[in-house]
């Protein structure tokens, strides 16, 4: 693929060190791409799943059955005007939801869809993805100090602290894995989790349970959206942002949704190797070339069924009170994550 | 011991929770879709005001004026009439001015002759303010209209 790449820019007559320095910028664009339209597919089967489960419609008025009002509404978004308040920090401002965007954009290139098929192939991917993606609480109290908001920064604050308090179980469950697995390469996790009875899910179940929680929390969404309550703060953060910017921060939040989801199923759920150890287009020998195709289909199957639970919980639990929020992770989930490691740990010791 | 009891009935709360709102899926949508579909109202809607009718399709109003009288809102209502060579009295232009009429229903308590009532319609979105004065033709229901909706009205009371 490279030197028919290489190639191409021979025939056209460019030059041949364009094609070397723009090679790995590929699989970005291929990235952002998923990202967006994965982004504009959630959005809808959120409502529609939320709708089916509060006995409603949804929405069923653009295209067939509403296929389009995610696309309409992307659209009247980005028609929208600017609005920038008066007596805000403007740098700030603007860059808040860009800064809030990148490291949930990074985090996919981290992800394994298919063997081997990873953007960034970093032997230490769990943690550059946790650190990556921690950066964008960042974004969020930019956003909430520069908008001069008191709703802001009321949620941004909120946010920051959630968001600090739930990484910590949230890295210890997933050292639970890296016990397990003796790496922290995500394509050798899902490499070490053949079929179903070798998922680490069965070994740290309560690590599964524990990041599933501080998952939520990460990601804002009920019982943990306590930063965008809309009920008490009027929307958080975002309350000033209008248009693109308040387009990037939506974006952000549901493309965040995605890629914790895979990272869940990396982790615990066998990424994207079979359920039944040998893959059915192995078996056929045209259809071997194609075989990362059943693999990415594996890996998004099983992603879609933690979108979906998340999206039922959100259907189900009331919001918590910001300081049961706070001594639940403090008192509760931190020393049930340690308990999960030191229980990973001996039964990696003993067992093997 | 306390402890153990509190997390298990919370685990066990919020899987009653999640079963609840997974049986909800197999259920059908209890959505109406307005503009479309219109829900059945009970006849003690408050809509608005309109005028009864007797089987010859003619007014029951005899220009009484007592609605003029009782409205708050003052010039809503508008009544001309003369009287035939019988002594009978013909609404020559009955109107209400509904842009500005807060539904109050005095003027269908005090009617001596249930000549108005309060209807089901409630659908009063106009592009004109002008449009709102309805005419006695707008205002007035069809005989078995009014016999529907008084015979409602009366299962209530």
């Amino acid at each position: 693929m490279y030197d028919l790449y290489l190639k191409l820019f021979t025939y056209l007559s460019l030059p041949k060190w364009l094609g070397i320095v723009s090679w790995p910028v590929i699989p970005f664009i291929g990235i952002a791409a998923l990202m967006v339209l994965m982004v504009l597919f959630l959005v809808l089967l959120e409502r529609k799943f939320l709708a089916l489960l509060t006995i409603r419609k949804g929405p069923n008025r653009v295209g067939p059955y509403g296929l389009f009002q995610t696309v309409a509404d992307a659209i009247k978004l980005l028609f929208k005007e600017d609005i920038i308040p008066t007596n805000t920090e403007k740098i700030l401002f603007s860059i808040a939801p860009v800064v809030f965007f990148f490291p949930v954009m990074a985090v996919y290139g981290l992800i394994p869809f298919a063997h081997n098929w990873v953007a960034i192939n970093a032997s230490c991917g769990l943690i550059l993805m946790l650190a990556i993606s921690s950066v964008s609480i960042l974004g969020l109290l930019s956003a909430g100090w520069a908008s001069n908001n008191k709703y802001s920064i009321l949620g941004a604050m909120r946010s920051v602290a959630q968001a600090i308090s739930y990484e910590l179980p949230l890295v210890l469950s997933a050292l639970g894995i890296v016990v397990l697995s003796g790496t922290m390469n995500l394509n050798k996790i899902a490499l070490g989790q053949e079929n179903i009875f070798g998922w680490y899910i069965f070994p740290s179940f309560l690590g599964f349970i524990i990041f599933l929680i501080c998952t939520l929390a990460e990601l804002n969404r009920v019982p943990f959206d306590l930063p965008e309550a809309e009920s008490e703060l009027v929307s958080g953060y975002n309350t000033e942002y209008s248009g693109m910017k308040f387009a990037l921060f939506f974006l952000a939040e549901y493309a965040a949704l995605f890629v914790y989801s895979a990272l869940i199923v990396t982790l615990f759920l066998g990424g994207y190797s079979s359920p039944f150890g040998g893959y059915i287009f192995g078996f056929l020998p045209y259809l071997k070339k194609i075989i990362f195709l059943e693999q990415a289909f594996w890996l998004m199957s099983k992603t879609f069924g933690i979108i979906l639970l998340i999206m039922w919980t959100r259907a189900t639990l009331p919001r918590l009170r910001a300081d049961q929020l706070m001594s639940f992770s403090w008192k509760f989930l931190l020393p049930l994550s340690f308990l999960n490691l030191l229980f990973v740990a001996l039964l990696k010791y003993f067992i093997g | 011991m306390e402890f153990i009891k509190k997390i298990t009935s919370g685990i066990i709360a919020i899987k009653n929770g999640m079963e609840m709102i997974a049986k909800h899926a197999f259920r059908p949508a209890i959505t109406v879709e307005y503009p479309e579909v219109k829900d059945e109202f009970n006849a003690r809607l408050r809509g608005h005001i309109a005028l009864t009718s007797n089987e010859d399709g003619s007014s029951k109003c005899i220009d009484c004026k007592s609605c003029v009288r009782v409205c708050p809102c003052s010039d809503l209502i508008k009544i001309k009439s003369h009287k035939d060579s019988d002594g009978q009295v013909i609404i020559d232009r009955f109107s209400i001015d509904l842009g500005r009429c807060i539904v109050c229903g005095n003027c269908v308590d005090i009617c001596p002759k249930n000549a108005l009532i309060m209807s089901n319609n409630y659908e009063l979105a106009k592009y004109n303010k002008n449009d709102l004065i309805f005419e006695i033709d707008d205002l007035k229901l069809s005989y078995e209209e009014t016999q529907h909706l008084l015979k409602e009205l009366e299962k209530d009371l």
